[in-house]
């Protein structure tokens, strides 16, 4: 949950993304706050048996 | 006043009477949208004759002793990511205006269409829906009606200010991370975010489809419920919505609030706000009889789980756009979006299992008191252009922390009307009142006893 330039490089490859030098401070500024919040969110102890919420449903789908 | 300026369900009634026409109401509207837009810019695009001819067919129905539907000639106004028939659904954002036109209207709109009213045009909106302020870098900021100076709040900002100035008696908004509440707060509306799952998003650009809302925008609580009313229904077309008997509002709007227990949420809903907010928390408590204070734990931790779901989900919807056409984004969305790819999967799954947990919080709140009370947003509205504001002593910045708390409120899907307040500058300031999922009804009916008592109100000191 780095932020510097050489994460940025490595982090925006794995992406597929190859972010022009024009944008990298602009994008390195809005790195800075969403890591603080993942930060925060990986902080928080869960149970083992928590699942996520992300929802994925069959629902309608018949077999063909 | 001018006939398009009244209340929906006085049009309707209007209407289907036979004392005034659709295609009068229309005009009105049109003429008013002519007069107040270039100043505003809360429509993005304005459909002159598809009103017309809608408004014509209402009239022709009416005539024909037919039920022209129980929103018969009301102007309404949806933020552009709604689609619409022969028209681009742009979502705010200049490389969608690449695409075809829509073949149809989808599903929200052709709701609204069947019930009588009638589709004005569309409403400015940040871009891609991320934003809470509607100041657009392609189409322009959309302006406040109580203060030209001060923004509207956003994303659906085209949407509030086209009802906050009369111009339209209704609006359709969406809400990812407060994107109808903020601007309700505003803008000085009405506005229900309703249960996710309630409402289908069917013929919507989706944000984030697994926070994406949405809901209406009006003047009144009546008016409010009753477009609420006319959009239930499930659609299987939307893997959220949930397959729910339709429950209408409207009828139960009178029925008091006998016996309600409500809650004031502290801790995060309280640290940061304004004197002005905490006021307008404090009159709808007081209006509610004997509250308690209840603690959501881990609000900041949701605030902060909302925003990266938000931010990733976003980035991934929006990829192919980033690598192919960067320069055509609105700088701010563009480096969002790019961090959101950055940001480890890990984190979201984190996240995810998060919520699960917070939503159990809140049902426990629910076990104790039945509605709960918090600031829609920290302050009224910041002025166009303004960077940073104030929060705690600290300055931090506006476009950031607007969505304060609301978005831990809808990360977990919980219904919500915005209620309107007016500060002793005469500036409006809303009022979350949150109920459990699905009691959308129970909101309303809270909002509407609270208008009843003349504690909240979309029209401003001296209106």
């Amino acid at each position: 949950m780095a932020d510097t330039p050489m994460d940025l490089d490595t982090l925006a490859k794995l992406a597929g993304l190859d972010i022009p030098q024009e944008y990298r401070d602009g994008v390195t500024e809005q790195l800075a706050p969403l890591m603080a919040r993942a930060k925060e969110v990986m902080s928080v102890p869960l149970p083992d048996e928590l699942e996520p919420a992300a929802i994925f449903t069959l629902r309608g789908v018949s077999a063909p | 006043m001018s006939q398009h300026a009244l209340p929906a369900h006085e049009i309707a009634a209007k209407v289907k009477a036979g004392e005034i026409t659709a295609v009068a109401v229309a005009q009105a509207a049109l003429a008013d949208i002519g007069s107040q837009n270039p100043a505003l810019n809360c429509f993005t695009t304005i459909l002159a004759d598809r009103a017309l001819k809608d408004a014509r067919a209402v009239d022709a129905k009416v005539k024909a002793g037919q039920d022209p539907g129980p929103l018969a000639g009301v102007p309404f106004g949806v933020k552009d990511l709604y689609d619409v028939e022969d028209v681009v659904t742009l979502a705010g954002s200049k490389i969608l205006a690449d695409n075809p036109p829509q073949p149809a209207d989808g599903l929200p709109v052709a709701r609204l269409k069947a019930a009588g009213a009638v589709l004005l045009g569309c409403c400015n909106m940040d871009e891609f829906a991320y934003g809470f302020s509607t100041e657009n870098m392609h189409y322009g900021a959309t302006r406040n009606p109580r203060d030209p100076a001060r923004i509207t709040g956003g994303s659906s900002g085209g949407s509030a200010a086209a009802v906050g100035a009369g111009m339209v008696a209704l609006s359709m908004g969406s809400d990812t991370n407060g994107s109808i509440r903020v601007p309700a707060s505003f803008c000085g509306i009405f506005g229900l975010k309703p249960t996710y799952g309630r409402l289908p998003r069917t013929g919507s650009f989706p944000f984030v489809p697994d926070l994406d809302h949405i809901g209406p925008f009006a003047r009144s609580t009546a008016d409010l419920a009753l477009a609420y009313d006319v959009l239930q229904g499930f659609d299987a077309s939307d893997a959220a919505c949930v397959d729910r008997p339709v429950e209408p509002a409207s009828a139960g709007l009178r029925n008091g609030i006998a016996g309600l227990k409500a809650g004031v949420l502290d801790g995060w809903f309280e640290s940061g706000a304004s004197d002005d907010a905490l006021d307008a928390v404090a009159r709808v408590a007081q209006a509610l009889g004997p509250t308690r204070k209840v603690t959501l734990e881990h609000a900041d931790v949701a605030r902060s789980a909302a925003f990266c779901i938000t931010c990733s989900t976003g980035s991934a919807l929006h990829l192919e756009r980033l690598k192919a056409r960067p320069q055509d984004f609105d700088f701010a969305t563009r480096d969002r979006f790019y961090a959101g790819a950055l940001l480890p999967a890990m984190v979201l799954v984190r996240a995810q299992r998060f919520r699960r947990r917070f939503l159990e919080q809140a049902l426990k709140l629910f076990g104790e008191v039945d509605v709960l009370l918090a600031p829609a947003t920290p302050n009224v509205a910041p002025f166009i252009g303004q960077k940073m504001m104030m929060l705690n002593g600290v300055e931090v910045s506006a476009r950031a922390n607007i969505g304060l708390y609301t978005q831990p409120i809808s990360f977990i899907g919980l219904p919500v009307v915005t209620v309107p307040l007016w500060t002793k500058d005469g500036l409006p300031i809303g009022v979350q009142i949150i109920a459990p999922p699905w009691a959308e009804a129970m909101a309303l009916q809270v909002a509407a006893f609270l208008e009843q008592q003349g504690i909240v109100s979309a029209k401003g000191p001296g209106a």
